[in-house]
């Protein structure tokens, strides 16, 4: 069987200059796999191009059986594919409850489905997006992605603003999203040890290129190997 | 040694969001200041805000001289030079023409001069040729922006921050898509350029990079500072891991 | 943007009743039919828009969208005047219209009953963009193109909707106006202007307040009107035409800003501002050659060849300020006009001798453009054109069309231009010879001139610092550039330029007359200019072979008498040029000669890179 998410030998990036060079990943249906790096190693690059936003360089990479190039951003939409972007893209003079129903939560059912799991929107249904906090709007940009009821979902950087707290209470919320309803959860995430804690698998990307790869809990162990990737060789 | 930038309390406030909150930064003459945290803590504002680009409340003085009632341009000609993460060329000048730019100090009216005689001045001139030295560009000094590679831009727009001869030097990310030898080789020219007793900032991700080649570190999370003082401390102070990392208990 | 599209259309659609319209009279089609028609008509119209215009250009900087809306306006009002012709029509009733008397004052009932259904469609308008699921996409995607394609609404999809209900709407609107005000070409493409006014107030996002401001300006305009008439030191004519720059200027003074920021996206660029490497050779082979052709030639293919000079002078007017600076300007023919006419007052007038006369009178035309500047400090891209597309409107209503200054119908005359006992006027006391040599030599003269000037500048520090604020404000500004003065300096000379074009015209002419500097002669010297080549002074001298009565035209004509289908054809090729070479047909052939010399592996390296960088965003 074909991965939910596959990608062979990608390069990719803005203004076609490569970000990312050369990579291979892949993420089954109910699996949650992280993306880790320092900054500027191509982990949101690498979001964008899935989802059509940024041009595919070289290389090959297909999302729900189909192929993955710039522009076909809403067919991937409509086939299944959420994103929850880094710049939250949300629409500022909508109130929440406009944008979840935009997202397909239209029936109250799915609203309150959204709710349970972010029950801080509750109160703010009327309230205009670009009227919401930091964190607020985080939690709407991932409410959006749950109102659609993904079959594949790229998370970008969740904890980006939110209270560590908070972040320790989502997290498993993606991790039932891949573990109970087998979405296919791609997420790049800052914090590292607390996305190692959910996730399946992880890999880690350096200079646009993959340098470590292996599930989450070998991983853990290898801090050593995760600090110098993140703050350079020759650590104390 | 003498602070050429000094800023305190600068505040930047976007809507109800607070960017940065009662950040202090000294930046003395030939020193290289590094300033790191991680995305979303503030530090480009920080450079928008020091520029005039983005309103601000605190102070910022440039050699003892306050700044807040200048406009960007005017900021400049005063002796700030900054460069952005997305280096911002002019991409359809050519190199020499975009160092030209910030060298060329003359007002509106030489424009009756402009129509009749174009050309350089000697003094800009000058100012571009040892700027193009500087980073090694010599050779590519006529060609189109646009045309070079990234690494070679990002070289341009380093060349293009020092053509205007700048007291004190703003580098946002110069490292960002380079190589290991190329961000070394950077590294080395900044150490070179605060060798001439300008003052240099330079934001950055690459830890390397920043630990290796500045005097001091400061690092700032969520708008503040959390950490400040010798690359070495900054390295094993646990609030900077933490803020990296994540706490290791969790 | 999708909301400043939605009121840019207006205009377009105002025209496209005509075809329903002319159903409705000509043939005696039923009222209902008709308008069934017209509404087909107007949703075939708003479709085409968006899929072979709109949706290409969708990645294509501001300024190449405002240059095809435009020249999409020009094409279709040419198309409208080849069908139907330039004739007034009078249209019969729609609306009841019997007279009612309302607090005193008497009011016929149809002008009720289109403030009604305005407000009751703005009721819909809003309800439909608030409540149903299409609407909010909509407003979704006019605020994040990105964030809608991520839930799955393509953003092409929606513009093509919009289009739609735009172009009906205005489709609609046109019908019912109709009876009201006069049904002629111009005046229909010109109610845009105050619309767009009051879409500006609106902040282009808002249904109720653009009503308000709407209908609020239309009673301003008709009081203004009527006070006019009362108090004698009012100007009689014109005062209604102008308020609508007063209230976008107010509205933008409100809500810019002086340099974009951050978030402020990467646009396309707009076409290369080649630097000349020898223009005083280029001049030296030119000038002799282009000398030899003017003593050639006689009668009409001469008056061409000076018809297009003039006309290059205005093109290079734009190379400086949109080419070289980025800003548009929809007004440059009121500051060749403003210079012509103070040409006429101190030449005929006051008896300033020749070379002082026009040169004040370009000046003259400076100082205006200066002030039609100010407000390009604090508004680019669509919102700078609608303002000065509204200043041309102010000007050519208060000032050209204003027989005190201009002499109305019978025009103002300008005397023969004459320098140390030469004579260098066009007209000769012999017939046949018309137009004189020495009058062609001298437009050739001042051409050169002003491009060799206009070429300097790209190489000077002026000429950088310019370039500079087009290609990035904010790199600009770091850069110790001073933006706004950049461009308050630009708009200067660019009025100069034009300013001096309006003198070389009122010599031809003789008798000037103001509608050679009507609002919508400035938007077909935009056409040629940018059909030529916006950025390069090569480009201004092609768009000045293409101008209306200039040498392609005279061409056209005589060659395959299709004179009349000129305007059309020049609209429909801008958008072509727009979409396929935005470099403008100069810079087509620069590049198409620098391929060749400098071999294939090259040219194909930069134009992979350049394909990659298009499709980066």
């Amino acid at each position: 069987m074909t991965a939910v998410i596959e990608v062979q030998g990608l390069h990719a990036g803005r203004g076609g200059v490569p970000v990312v060079r050369d990579l291979d990943l892949r993420v089954e249906q109910g699996e949650l796999v992280a993306l880790l790096g320092p900054n500027g190693a191509g982990k949101t690059t690498t979001l964008l191009a899935l989802s059509g936003i940024l041009a595919v360089l070289a290389g090959r990479a297909a999302v729900l059986g189909a192929a993955v190039r710039a522009g076909a951003t809403a067919r991937l939409a409509r086939l299944g594919l959420a994103h929850v972007p880094e710049e939250r893209c949300l629409f500022p003079g909508l109130t929440v409850g406009e944008h979840l129903r935009l997202a397909g939560a239209r029936s109250r059912p799915d609203r309150e489905r959204v709710l349970d799991q972010l029950p801080v929107l509750e109160p703010l249904l009327e309230r205009k997006a670009g009227l919401l906090s930091g964190g607020e709007q985080q939690q709407l940009a991932l409410g959006l992605a749950l109102a659609r009821r993904p079959r594949a979902l790229l998370v970008d950087e969740l904890s980006h603003g939110l209270a560590p707290k908070l972040v320790e209470r989502l997290l498993p919320v993606l991790g039932g999203l891949a573990h109970e309803d087998g979405v296919a959860v791609l997420m790049v995430e800052q914090h590292v040890q607390a996305a190692l804690g959910v996730a399946d698998r992880a890999a880690v990307l350096r200079g646009g290129r993959l340098v470590l790869e292996g599930p989450a809990s070998e991983l853990l162990e290898r801090r050593r190997d995760l600090e110098a990737a993140y703050l350079g060789a020759g650590g104390s | 040694m003498s602070v050429l930038l000094e800023v305190r309390g600068l505040t930047v406030r976007f809507g109800g969001v607070v960017a940065l909150d009662g950040v202090d930064l000294d930046v003395e003459a030939g020193s290289l200041v590094g300033l790191i945290g991680p995305n979303g803590a503030g530090k480009t504002t920080l450079i928008d805000a020091v520029c005039g680009f983005v309103p601000c409340s605190g102070t910022v003085a440039l050699a003892g001289a306050p700044l807040h009632a200048l406009a960007p341009h005017e900021r400049a000609r005063a002796g700030l030079a900054r460069t952005f993460q997305s280096l911002e060329l002019f991409d359809d000048l050519t190199v020499r023409e975009n160092l030209l730019v910030p060298a060329e100090r003359d007002r509106w009216w030489s424009i009756g001069r402009d129509l009749v005689r174009p050309g350089e001045h000697d003094e800009a001139g000058a100012a571009v040729d040892q700027a193009l030295v500087t980073t090694g560009l010599v050779e590519r000094g006529e060609r189109l922006a646009i045309e070079l590679s990234s690494h070679e831009r990002g070289l341009v727009a380093l060349a293009r921050a020092l053509a205007g001869r700048p007291r004190v030097l703003l580098l946002d990310e110069p490292g960002a898509g380079l190589d290991d030898a190329a961000r070394a080789s950077l590294g080395e020219r900044l150490r070179v350029l605060a060798g001439t007793g300008m003052g240099v900032l330079l934001v950055d991700h690459d830890m390397t990079l920043v630990l290796g080649t500045c005097d001091r570190v400061t690092v700032l999370d969520v708008g503040r500072v959390i950490a400040q003082g010798q690359p070495e401390e900054v390295r094993s102070d646990p609030a900077v891991v933490e803020a990296y990392l994540g706490s290791a208990t969790t | 943007m999708v909301a400043t599209y939605v009121f840019v259309e207006l205009r377009q659609h105002g025209d496209l009743v005509l075809p329903g319209a002319r159903l409705n009279l000509g043939s005696s089609v039923g009222f209902v039919p008709a308008l069934a028609l017209t509404v087909v008509a107007a949703t075939v119209v708003g479709l085409l828009a968006q899929v072979l215009v709109f949706g290409p250009l969708r990645a294509a900087p501001p300024l190449a969208r405002v240059v095809a809306a435009v020249e999409l306006m020009i094409a279709l009002q040419a198309a409208v005047v080849l069908g139907f012709g330039t004739g007034p029509r009078a249209v019969a009733p729609i609306l009841p219209n019997q007279p009612v008397h309302v607090l005193g004052a008497t009011l016929a009932r149809d002008r009720l009953w289109l403030g009604a259904l305005v407000v009751v469609a703005a009721v819909v308008l809003g309800a439909v963009y608030r409540r149903t699921t299409f609407g909010l996409a909509t407003r979704a995607a006019s605020e994040s193109e990105t964030g809608a394609a991520l839930l799955g609404w393509s953003p092409a999809g929606l513009a093509a909707g919009n289009w739609v209900i735009a172009a009906v709407l205005a489709g609609l609107a046109g019908v019912l106006v109709s009876p009201v005000t006069a049904l002629d070409p111009s005046t229909y493409t010109l109610l845009v202007v105050p619309a767009l006014a009051a879409a500006l107030v609106g902040r282009l996002t808002s249904f109720p307040v653009t009503v308000a401001a709407g209908l609020a300006l239309g009673m301003t305009q008709s009081e203004l009107t009527h006070l006019a008439a009362t108090f004698k030191w009012l100007p009689r004519l014109g005062l209604g035409d102008a308020l609508p720059f007063v209230v976008v200027v107010v509205a933008i003074a409100v809500t810019g800003s002086r340099l974009p920021s951050r978030s402020a996206a990467a646009q396309a660029r707009l076409p290369a501002a080649a630097r000349p490497r020898h223009p005083t050779r280029a001049a030296l082979v030119l000038v002799p050659a282009a000398a030899i052709v003017l003593a050639l030639v006689h009668g009409g293919w001469r008056v061409a060849l000076v018809t297009s000079m003039t006309g290059a002078v205005v093109c290079l007017s734009l190379v400086v300020l949109t080419g070289y600076v980025g800003q548009l300007s929809l007004a440059q023919m009121a500051f060749a006009g403003v210079a012509g006419f103070t040409l006429s007052r101190l030449a005929q007038g006051a008896g300033v001798p020749f070379p002082l006369a026009p040169l004040v009178a370009a000046v003259g035309a400076a100082a205006l453009g200066l002030l039609v500047g100010i407000p390009a400090l604090r508004v680019r891209g669509v919102n700078l054109a609608v303002v000065t597309l509204a200043a041309g409107v102010a000007v050519e209503a208060l000032v050209f069309r204003n027989p005190s200054y201009t002499g109305g119908l019978k025009g103002s005359v300008v005397p023969e231009p004459r320098l140390f006992g030469l004579d260098l006027g066009i007209r000769v006391r012999h017939p046949g010879q018309y137009p004189r040599l020495g009058f062609a030599l001298l437009v050739l003269g001042v051409l050169v001139l002003l491009a060799l000037a206009v070429a300097n500048l790209r190489r000077s520090a002026s000429g950088r610092r310019m370039l500079a604020v087009r290609a990035n404000e904010r790199a600009a500004a770091a850069a110790g550039v001073d933006t706004g003065g950049v461009k308050l300096l630009a708009f200067a000379l660019s009025a100069f330029l034009a300013g001096v074009a309006g003198t070389l015209a009122g010599y031809q002419q003789g008798r000037l007359s103001f509608d050679s500097f009507g609002v919508f002669v400035s938007l077909g010297f935009l056409a040629y200019a940018y059909l030529g080549g916006i950025a390069t002074v090569g480009g201004a001298l092609v768009g000045g072979v293409l101008v209306g009565g200039g040498v392609a035209s005279t061409a056209l004509d005589r060659w395959l008498g299709l004179g009349r289908f000129h305007l059309l054809l020049s609209g429909v090729g801008l958008v072509a040029v727009a979409l396929l070479v935005p470099e403008g047909i100069a810079g087509a052939a620069t590049r198409a000669v620098k391929a060749n010399s400098r071999g294939r592996a090259r040219t194909a390296s930069v134009a992979t890179t350049a394909d990659a960088a298009g499709t980066g965003r």
